[in-house]
């Protein structure tokens, strides 16, 4: 099992291979750099940054950092706490694509949000909870981004 | 633990400040240790050649009386060795060159302190000082944000996520700081050792030996407390200021206390009331240039029976030698109570001291480093009565001559020849090997063990706040 905080923190004087590197092997877990590389360009880390230090990356970046963590450690379920808020609209695209990959090849995600549009977008099941209870499952398929909003704010007035 | 130590490493080599602040430690660590040993080694040429050329004038002292030889004396010397240039202790207070001459006990005489303000104001920057001082605090600069900082910036969860647990953050936090510590000591010691190769004896590796243990058990005191502090209290700043509160308490605050209290309960007689006390007992013998006194008289009368004569002038030997070697013996009496006595109050004063250890691992570690050093208190009164048993034999053997040698009563100008001289044996100090001297450290080194346990044990068992998610 994986986890993504709401903000990945890593060693900002370290770089994004290094960051991956050391949390794979605190996991007991030895990668050859090109398999690392490779973690991170399937989370879409672009490779020129690969080798930067952290302490330059943007949110969404270190987003990236930290499921790439999770994916090297070929976690079968993968926890996500907000992970779009703070990102602009397109790595909030990214992430909600690398999701859907990760999804695809069988990886099992919670993710928690409060953007209703991308959780419609990325999401199989959509399930709100209101004061730590579960009050309403979906199949995201069934509905629009509208009526989630308007099922979700009947909840919440309550 | 190895991934986490070697990339603590890697983040505190980004760190500028504090990688150029280790740069100047070791540095500074070198040039001092360099220093210390030359000074050392000029010191101990010119105790050697000094020594030598004393000798070289006895062995050329030609036709001489012995009493006027016992009177132009000799010289001995505390010996230097590359442990007295890491750390001195109190040589500089108490000096290392007595002389040695008839009727008196000489105190040491020309200590450095007597004769550098310099010197008796800020003492001499030896490797000990840095390594009892500055690396400690090094140490606590190191580790003080070791794991707030995990915990700050949020990285605690993912460590946790990836399979580290709260002990093993900890031991491999201590570790990786506390190996700083042991090349910082391994660069001092090195240089010390290296560069004094030629005086490295079995007992000198030993010695080095005891002193690395005892400076690595400390520092893993120290990097272990900080480390669990930072794991304990609030943020950065209660760690780091509660570990410089505990440096200065441990460092400057309880030594001078304790220091203070021994000194109230085992006060040391001034040297003004030290001295009349014993030129008083001192008095009431037999005063080996003043015939007419009691004692004196005694002895005459049992020596004239011993040869059945009626006067002095009569026997066959020099009555006035066998007046000094009692007036020795008498002496000898004198300074054993006096000195003996003085030794017991410094001796009760060291063992408080060294019981304040219980909750100053400091003191221990001070005390340890001065007596594997041979430089404290207890290495100076064994080569100050090592050097009195040999003063005894010597005068004695000047004073039987002057007796026995085949002058008469009253003849202060007849000489002994240089075969005689000659065969009056050198006296070389040897400083006792360690196994000898260690009962004396056994308080410091039983305290420096619980403490090492007592630290290890708390990040064995310790479950302090910052750990938790």
């Amino acid at each position: 099992m994986a986890y993504i905080p709401e903000n990945v923190s890593l060693y900002p004087h370290l770089s994004g291979i290094e960051n991956l590197d050391y949390f794979c092997k605190l996991a007991s877990l030895k990668y050859e750099k090109n398999t690392l590389i490779s973690f991170l360009n399937q989370c879409g880390l672009q490779e020129e940054a690969q080798s930067k230090k952290v302490a330059g990356y943007s949110k969404g970046m270190r987003q990236k950092v930290g499921i790439a963590i999770a994916l090297a450690k070929n976690a079968s379920v993968l926890l996500l706490d907000e992970p779009a808020s703070g990102l602009d609209p397109s790595a909030s695209s990214e992430l909600s694509s690398l999701l859907k990959k990760l999804a695809a090849n069988g990886t099992t995600i919670l993710m928690a949000s409060h953007d209703l549009f991308r959780v419609r977008e990325t999401a199989d099941r959509i399930g709100i909870l209101n004061k730590g209870n579960l009050v309403k499952e979906l199949d995201a398929k069934s509905v629009s981004a509208n009526d989630l909003e308007s099922i979700y704010l009947n909840f919440m007035k309550n | 633990m190895y991934n986490i130590i070697q990339n603590e490493w890697r983040v505190l080599i980004h760190n500028k400040r504090l990688i150029s602040l280790l740069c100047i430690i070791s540095v500074l660590l070198a040039v001092i240790a360099y220093f210390g040993v030359q000074d050392a080694k000029s010191s101990q040429d010119k105790k050697q050649l000094a020594k030598e050329q004393i000798r070289h004038q006895w062995e050329n002292i030609g036709d001489y009386n012995p009493h006027s030889a016992a009177h132009y004396g000799t010289y001995t010397f505390k010996p230097t060795t590359a442990l007295t240039a890491l750390d001195n202790g109190i040589n500089n207070t108490v000096g290392t060159v007595l002389q040695l001459e008839g009727h008196r006990q000489n105190e040491i005489i020309h200590s450095p302190d007597s004769q550098s303000l310099m010197q008796s104001r800020f003492g001499t920057l030896k490797p000990a000082v840095v390594l009892q001082f500055i690396i400690p605090l090094l140490l606590i600069f190191l580790a003080f944000a070791s794991v707030s900082s995990e915990k700050e910036q949020g990285r605690l969860k993912l460590l946790y996520l990836q399979g580290v647990s709260t002990r093993k953050l900890l031991f491999s936090k201590t570790i990786s700081y506390w190996l700083i510590g042991i090349v910082l000591l391994i660069l001092s010691l090195g240089i010390q050792f290296l560069l004094f190769s030629n005086n490295s004896g079995q007992d000198l590796i030993n010695r080095l030996l005891l002193i690395f243990l005892f400076y690595a058990l400390f520092y893993w005191i120290v990097c272990s407390l900080t480390v669990y502090l930072s794991a304990a209290l609030k943020n950065n700043t209660a760690a780091l200021t509660s570990m410089l509160a505990l440096w200065v308490l441990w460092s400057i605050f309880l030594p001078k206390l304790v220091g203070a209290f021994t000194e109230e309960t085992h006060p040391l007689p001034s040297r003004q009331a030290f001295s009349a006390a014993m030129q008083e007992d001192r008095s009431k013998g037999i005063d080996g240039h003043n015939p007419l006194s009691e004692q004196e008289e005694k002895l005459k009368d049992s020596i004239l029976q011993v040869y059945s004569v009626e006067s002095v002038d009569d026997l066959p030997i020099n009555f006035d030698g066998l007046v000094m070697q009692a007036d020795e013996d008498f002496g000898a009496k004198v300074w054993d109570k006096h000195f003996g006595a003085l030794d017991a109050t410094l001796l009760k004063q060291k063992k408080t001291f060294q019981r304040s250890g219980l909750i100053n691992p400091f003191v221990s570690l001070q005390s340890l480093s001065m007596g594997l050093a041979g430089t404290d208190n207890w290495h100076h009164t064994h080569f100050q009565q090592e050097a009195e048993k040999y003063r005894r034999v010597f005068i004695k053997t000047l004073n039987d001559h002057h007796a026995y040698g085949g002058s008469k009563t009253g003849d202060w100008s007849w000489t002994a020849d240089q075969e005689f001289y000659n065969s009056v044996a050198d006296f070389d100090y040897q400083t006792p090997i360690i196994n000898k001297a260690l009962p004396v450290y056994k308080t410091d080194m039983v305290f420096m063990g619980l403490w090492f346990f007592g630290s290890f044990l708390l990040l064995l068992i310790g479950n302090p706040k910052n750990t938790h998610l």
